[in-house]
């Protein structure tokens, strides 16, 4: 059970920490399997075809996703046309 | 680690929605300013409009659903990321450790990248140098990633005094940004349009990342911190 910090004031007036039972046990260690991280890959192809493809990947469907995301990607700040 | 997917799925579905919210009220003007101007230039040099592939409907319904699948799969990094380094970090209880990898995050991935090539909007941008662009752009990314990865990686694996070692890794950090900074050359497009226009954009570029990412922090932590019937 962790130690959340907290703050109070004492009688004197002055600020003093003291510990709070935390609400919410440490995050556990656990060891990430493979397709956790395969997760992170495929979001990262996923995030590059609406945001980056510009055509090197996919020279004519990407024209249409790149207008279609259009604002989004501007938005998003990746570069654009 | 089923659990934590599930949330950031669930976080990055809302971060994305707040910036698709943020981007359809305050990005929305700047884009419309900046797509008037990109008219206006091509009306007066006589050159041919080129016909729009969607219309403007279309395209800011597309741009929502853009920013949203992002969300998602940033969603999903994120929580792989929490899963992995969590537990590890001074205070490992949800919340602050979302928002602590969530400030971290929001800076090495959205930040840096940012005043290294900040956002532009429609009207500023060479179609022939967009892959050249991409590129660099994905180079900031990647090295802004890896120095923090290897500054957090410093500062776990060195034995040091407590003070020494909050100087030296700071002092890392900054180290690695001015060589990204130096080494990588600037945006090769010339921006034309109006100062005041391109940092509208750029702000509410810039504002709509932090809402999502905040919104991706809190929420992961929130709903990590409640106890689950599943340990």
């Amino acid at each position: 059970m962790g130690l959340v910090r907290g703050w109070r004031l004492c009688e004197t007036g002055c600020m003093e920490a003291h510990a709070l039972p935390a609400s919410a046990p440490a995050l556990p260690h656990v060891d990430v399997p493979v397709w956790a991280w395969a997760l992170v890959v495929l979001a990262a192809v996923v995030s590059y075809f609406v945001m980056l493809e510009n055509g090197v990947v996919l020279s004519q469907v990407s024209e249409t996703l790149h207008e279609f995301f259009h604002d989004g990607r501007h938005f998003a700040g990746v570069p654009c046309h | 680690m089923k659990r934590i997917l599930g949330i950031g799925c669930l976080a990055g579905l809302a971060a994305g929605v707040a910036a698709a919210l943020f981007a359809a009220t305050v990005g929305r003007g700047p884009i419309q300013d900046a797509l008037a101007l990109e008219d206006s230039i091509s009306h007066a040099t006589g050159g041919t409009h080129h016909e729009d592939l969607f219309g403007r409907g279309v395209q800011e319904v597309g741009g929502a659903v853009g920013l949203i699948l992002f969300g998602l799969a940033l969603g999903v990094a994120f929580a792989v990321v929490l899963a992995a380094v969590g537990p590890r970090l001074v205070d490992p209880t949800p919340l602050p450790a979302s928002i602590r990898l969530g400030l971290c995050g929001f800076v090495a991935v959205v930040l840096v990248p940012f005043l290294k090539y900040p956002a532009n909007p429609p009207a500023v941008g060479d179609p022939d140098t967009v892959n050249e662009r991409t590129l660099l752009y994905f180079a900031a990314l990647g090295l802004s990633i890896a120095l923090t990865w290897a500054v957090w990686r410093f500062h776990g694996g060195i034995a040091m005094a407590p003070a020494v070692k909050a100087w030296a890794t700071a002092g890392l950090y900054c180290a690695g940004l001015t060589v990204i900074f130096l080494a990588l050359p600037g945006n090769p497009d010339p921006i034309d349009a109006p100062a005041d226009l391109v940092w509208r954009f750029r702000l509410a570029s810039l504002g709509g990342l932090t809402v999502a990412w905040t919104t991706l922090a809190l929420v992961t932590g929130t709903m990590l911190s409640r106890p689950s019937a599943r340990a």
